[in-house]
């Protein structure tokens, strides 16, 4: 995607793209910013992930954004779960953690019985082992669906956030969008709960 | 012995108004004069208490120490030449009580000055003027009908009794910010204490209960402009922390949105639209997509 093309996609928004171009089992990520609101002073690329590191400009509020697309395939899972590992150790700011982790966490996300509680378990493990926390998700039960006639259903989207982020936006919410064009859900995140939020005053 | 009841604070108030008025006296005289030299309980601006520390210190105004020149050394302490030292059983030197004795008497006849029968101060005094005090308030309970007791150690203990009325009254009143004497609590009353400085103790009751009473339009008048000034500041002080909690919880709680998407391609209009849309909908200050080539 031509950078014409992302600056018409953010319109009049003064945004900052970076983009982790596909390379092998990876579809490849794409993240923007907006440059009015936050400052963009480190990116980190992975294999399976994109961190910006990011400082609100309001507030001085450091932190990091990472982003992460794990592998469908099986084989890959592994080297997925040990590089997020990794990069999870390297984190030394409040840290939010987004995106198609390809993994559940629990039987229940998904509608179907075979339900292969491997990668789950070690899923499970990492995040206590980062005391991470998921944002419950609002809307929706699942974030993914094939397009079988008797669709699977599934949570592969999530997003995740250390102790230091929960507690500067601890009213934070995650909602399904309408899932649109793709087979996959949106999330949109919002750290004020819009009920409270109405009324700045 | 006397009986005091919670209820009858009026009552108690008017014997410590007897206590306080020795006859003769004309009470806004005497009021303003003894004001500079007021003694408090546990501190005393003028010399009595530390001439009685420091034997070696002269009585600062006293024309008889004047002619006494120097000090003796007596068992390797340093005594002043004037006094004849004589220790008693317990040690202590008569003439350290001497000198005590002059001491409370010259407070008393700083603060009260006619509650003393003879005023003039000299060697001449008669030993027993420190018990006049006593002998005074018994005599003015009597006039309004109230007898301390029959013998001198009931007059003594009844003597105590009032004296502790006072120190719980001035205990209370800085913090209840109150003239009256409702609060006083006769039940936390004991006897038995020693008798040393009866006198002095009792002109400092005499002395704040004639303060009180004749300040006390200027005492209520002075409180309120302590209330108000204090809840004018207080009111101020919430209202800044009040902002400063709204700046606080503005910064806090500034308003951030993300969006994530696995879009599965970005090459066709259809998802460019609809990441178009959804930035401009919600208006998020990042958005992330996910598998953004197939």
């Amino acid at each position: 995607m031509s950078r014409a093309n992302l600056n018409q996609l953010s319109r009049c928004a003064d945004f900052i793209w970076h983009c982790l171009p596909p390379r092998g089992h990876s579809g490849g990520i794409l993240l923007g910013v907006n440059s009015l609101i936050l400052d963009l002073f480190l990116i980190v690329e992975g294999e399976f992930f994109i961190k910006f590191h990011l400082n609100n400009k309001q507030d001085d509020f450091k932190w990091i954004l990472m982003v992460v697309y794990g592998p469908e395939q099986e084989d890959f899972k592994s080297v997925f779960l040990s590089e997020l590992v990794r990069t999870c150790q390297q984190n030394t700011l409040p840290t939010l953690i987004g995106g198609d982790f390809n993994i559940m966490r629990h039987i229940k996300e998904k509608n179907k019985d075979n339900f292969n509680p491997r990668w789950p378990f070690l899923f499970n493990a990492v995040i206590d082992s980062f005391d991470l926390r998921e944002i419950e998700l609002t809307g929706q039960q699942f974030t993914w669906a094939n397009s079988l006639t008797d669709p699977t259903y599934e949570k592969l989207d999530r997003v995740l956030v250390t102790t230091e982020w929960e507690l500067k936006y601890p009213l934070v919410t995650v909602h399904a969008l309408d899932r649109g064009v793709s087979d996959h859900t949106p999330l949109l995140l919002e750290t004020d709960d819009p009920a409270f939020s109405e009324h700045p005053k | 012995m006397m009986s005091f009841q919670n209820k009858d604070g009026l009552k108690s108030q008017t014997i410590l108004d007897a206590v306080g008025t020795p006859p003769n006296t004309a009470r806004p005289t005497t009021q303003r004069n003894m004001s500079p030299v007021r003694m408090e309980f546990g501190q005393s601006q003028e010399a009595p208490m530390t001439v009685v520390s420091t034997p070696t210190n002269n009585m600062s105004g006293n024309d008889q120490s004047s002619n006494e020149i120097g000090s003796v050394f007596i068992d390797g302490k340093r005594r002043s030449a004037r006094a004849n030292y004589s220790y008693s059983a317990n040690g202590i030197s008569a003439a350290d009580k001497l000198v005590m004795d002059k001491a409370t008497r010259r407070a008393v006849e700083r603060n009260l000055d006619s509650l003393v029968a003879t005023p003039q101060k000299g060697p001449n005094m008669p030993k027993d003027t420190g018990k006049s005090p006593i002998d005074t308030c018994t005599s003015n309970l009597n006039s309004i009908g109230i007898s301390l007791g029959s013998t001198p150690k009931s007059i003594k203990i009844s003597n105590n009794a009032l004296k502790h009325i006072k120190i719980d009254k001035i205990k209370v009143q800085p913090k209840a910010g109150t003239t009256g004497s409702g609060e006083v609590n006769p039940f936390s009353l004991s006897d038995g204490e020693n008798s040393e400085d009866d006198s002095s103790l009792l002109s400092c009751l005499v002395k704040d209960i004639t303060d009180v009473d004749l300040d006390d339009l200027d005492l209520g008048t002075k409180i309120c402009d302590l209330k108000v000034s204090g809840r004018k500041s207080k009111s101020s002080s919430i209202k800044e922390k009040a902002r400063k909690r709204a700046q606080k919880t503005k910064k806090k709680n500034f308003p951030m949105k993300g969006l994530f998407w696995n879009s599965r391609g970005l090459s066709d209009l259809a998802k460019y639209r609809y990441i178009s849309e959804a930035i401009r909908d919600h208006n998020p200050d990042f958005v992330t997509v996910m598998e953004t080539e197939t």
